[in-house]
């Protein structure tokens, strides 16, 4: 899946804040309509903390990511209101604006789009302001897993390439496959990844073809294309093109069980378009940060710890913000990514351990969100 | 055979002829009537209709779209409810007078005149009203007094309170997000209402067709019941894979325990008549969990059908039924042995279990 070209930098709009719980709040674009499908939570007579637990959200304009982060801290928002707490959403659409974000306007976490900004730049940004990052799209250049950054929610090329090679093999009922790789490190890592999940499959013959001219490669069926952001397994038809694809994906708006439809249900309404994986991870990452934040902080959950609130300076929040990576980063973390299993992240990269999903889809079809229909699940686990 | 010896036999020949022919004619008008039509019983009889006395259990069945009626005390099902919608949580009005069940259309998420709690008589299975609620509605509970019924509707993040007197929805109340399990207090005075998405439990002043107060559970929160003397509630997490209690005068979650090596999906949850058992229904393990009511320490473990979803205690305490919706069936647990003592068969995947006279 391609990244959307990065917007305009040099724009300084910046949109400001998407909901907040309560009161009246200027908000421009699709954060007006996303608000305006958040019910009102008025009818909750609690008293509030004044201080608000406050995400920035760092995404290119118009990106799914960005409609899902807006939505999911909607959602978060709208219980902390029921629970007397204070979840607040600024939107920046460049680096600058973000590392404003944590510098002035004191943000607690950063939800970053890996194609707006390089990750680690700003995680090291956020680290001196004691806030967190989650990375809820991988950019060009990985992120890996400096202290801030608590979790990287899609999962990486890498990790894509080796399920889809696992699950390929079977799926199109291919045996002689070719592993097209594109010039550089991060192609040949996720080729070599391929390789392995071919092997693993039980592939025996497996050619390895750096660049892509059709000439050159090999008698084949199918082959797994380890393109950096477009990963794709390619069954060959009689005219030697693609006929169909399959990918690996971490959400896709057909998923029904375990509340997936209500979720996508919920998303269309406020957002006007399904929730592809982008727009999933994007609203994973403040659901995780914001579920995470309501836990360290309720009083009436049992087992966490008490901790300050931003209300009490800066040690109390960085206090806070060390409590919520300890429990984001604990082997006990119970995530609900409405997947139908508890989601925990990976101690030694961060990444988030879940389901993902095989699409298979005709290689004619557009590059839509909904196009496709998934035929297995796999799994990110514990040594994955 | 002697004279008079075949003549007692003709008698009786004759007799069973009789009753034969009876028994075919009641079949026949059985099968011409539509179920589910206006005025028409919306029951097949599946056995003979239990004697008044026994007691019943009313079984949803998901998957073949119906209510399997069973006599427990023989472990028969002597009638199949035709509902013709995709039927699961099920209550008895106060009085056992009435059988509410939520039904749903086939698509989710989309609201059409098929989304209702739907009245039936107890005895006759006629349908005898339709309540509207929001779309995809699931579970709901009825107050002691039979005045008002509190649905969850999932896909709207609300609950709506029915006064039955009149029909009506008297109040919509915003809950949590995707809100799910319903129970009302034993004084029928304060209803709570779990939300899966935003793992919260809201608590409703029934009175005053108010929400109160929100409470903070373990993820993705599922079915409620009270203690019968409404100090305490008990609410099963399904992804946290945890029962946790709640103390209902301070409002706060006092324990929370895991279930199955918090592996087991725990769903239905219930509370035996004296308030000294809780018992849950684990939908992955295949089991019910037994645990002490004030402790919650794990003090039994029952082996029972796949996928075990509803639970209900019966009025003395001595049987816990489990539904188990993959092998379309219901268990029946001993509560002295702790072991299932009988297995009876229902409808295709079957949900929700109410227990009745």
């Amino acid at each position: 899946m391609p990244a959307p070209p990065m917007t305009d930098c040099t724009r300084r709009r910046a949109v400001t804040l998407l909901v907040r719980a309560a009161g009246a709040v200027a908000l421009t674009g699709p954060a007006r309509a996303l608000a305006a499908a958040t019910p009102p939570a008025g009818r909750v007579a609690r008293a509030r903390s004044s201080v608000a637990f406050r995400v920035a959200i760092l995404t290119p304009t118009d990106a799914a990511a960005a409609a899902g982060a807006t939505f999911g801290l909607a959602e978060v928002a709208r219980t902390a209101a029921a629970l007397g707490a204070l979840i607040e959403g600024v939107s920046v659409a460049t680096p600058t604006a973000a590392r404003a974000a944590l510098r002035e306007r004191r943000a607690n976490a950063l939800v970053v789009d890996g194609a707006a900004a390089a990750c680690a730049e700003l995680a090291a940004a956020a680290q001196a302001a004691g806030a967190l990052v989650v990375e809820a799209w991988p950019g060009a250049t990985p992120c890996g897993a400096p202290a801030a950054v608590v979790t990287r929610v899609a999962p990486d090329d890498v990790t894509r390439a080796g399920l889809l090679a696992r699950a390929a093999p079977g799926e199109l009922a291919a045996r002689r496959w070719v592993v097209v790789a594109a010039e550089g490190a991060a192609a040949s890592a996720i080729a070599a990844a391929a390789e392995r999940g071919l092997r693993a499959a039980g592939v025996d013959a497996v050619a390895h073809v750096t660049g892509r001219t059709e000439a050159a490669l090999p008698a084949h069926d199918a082959r797994l294309v380890c393109e950096p952001g477009a990963v794709r397994a390619e069954l060959v038809g009689a005219d030697g093109a693609a006929a169909e694809t399959l990918r690996v994906v971490a959400w896709h708006p057909s998923l029904e069980k375990y509340g997936a439809a209500q979720l996508d249900a919920r998303f269309r309404a406020a957002a006007g378009r399904p929730m592809d994986e982008r727009a999933w991870c994007g609203w994973a990452a403040t659901k995780l940060l914001g579920e995470t934040y309501l836990r360290v902080r309720s009083p009436g959950e049992t087992g966490a710890p008490e901790t300050g609130t931003p209300e009490t300076g800066a040690t109390a929040a960085a206090a806070l913000t060390a409590a919520m990576r300890e429990a984001i980063l604990a082997p006990t973390l119970r995530f609900d990514g409405q997947k139908g299993r508890p989601l925990t992240v990976r101690a030694s990269d961060h990444a988030l351990r879940q389901p993902l999903y095989v699409v298979r889809a005709p290689a004619s079809a557009h590059d839509g969100p909904e196009v496709g229909r998934v035929v297995a699940e796999v799994a990110v686990e514990a040594g994955a | 055979m002697t004279a008079p010896a075949r003549r007692e036999w003709r008698r009786h020949a004759w007799r069973r002829r009789v009753w034969r022919r009876l028994a075919a004619a009641v079949a026949a008008v059985a099968l011409l009537a539509v179920p589910g039509a206006p005025g028409m019983p919306a029951a097949m009889g599946a056995a003979p209709p239990a004697p008044p006395d026994d007691p019943l259990a009313f079984v949803t069945n998901e998957g073949s779209h119906d209510l399997s009626v069973v006599n427990l005390r023989t472990g028969a099902v002597v009638a199949t409810a035709k509902l013709g919608d995709r039927p699961r949580g099920v209550q008895l009005s106060p009085d056992g007078r009435h059988v509410f069940v939520a039904v749903s259309d086939l698509a989710p998420n989309a609201q059409s005149g098929r989304d209702a709690i739907v009245m039936l008589d107890a005895t006759t299975f006629r349908e005898l009203r339709r309540f509207p609620v929001g779309t995809d509605p699931e579970q709901f509970a009825v107050t002691p007094d039979g005045r008002w019924l509190v649905a969850s509707n999932e896909d709207a993040g609300s609950a709506s309170a029915i006064d039955l007197r009149r029909g009506t929805v008297a109040a919509t109340l915003v809950v949590g997000i995707e809100p799910e399990g319903v129970a009302v207090s034993p004084d029928g005075r304060l209803a709570l209402v779990t939300a899966e998405t935003s793992n919260t439990v809201s608590l409703i002043d029934v009175r005053a067709l108010k929400v109160v107060g929100a409470l903070l559970v373990d993820a993705r929160p599922r079915a409620a019941a009270f203690s019968p003397d409404g100090t305490r509630a008990y609410v099963t997490a399904e992804i946290a894979g945890t029962l946790s209690m709640i103390d209902v005068a301070s409002r706060r979650v006092t324990a929370s325990v895991p279930l199955e090596g918090g592996t087991g999906k725990p769903v239905g949850v219930a509370v035996s008549p004296d308030g000294r058992r809780v018992y849950v229904a684990n939908g992955a393990a295949n089991a019910v969990s037994v645990l002490d009511a004030r402790t919650l320490r794990v003090i039994g473990r029952v082996p029972v059908g796949r996928r075990p979803w509803g639970i209900a205690v019966n009025a003395d305490g001595t049987r816990v039924y489990a539904v188990n919706g993959l092998s379309n069936d219901v268990s029946e647990i001993d509560t002295a042995t702790l072991r299932v003592v009988r297995t009876i068969r229902v409808g295709q995947r079957p949900w929700g279990i109410a227990l009745g006279r």
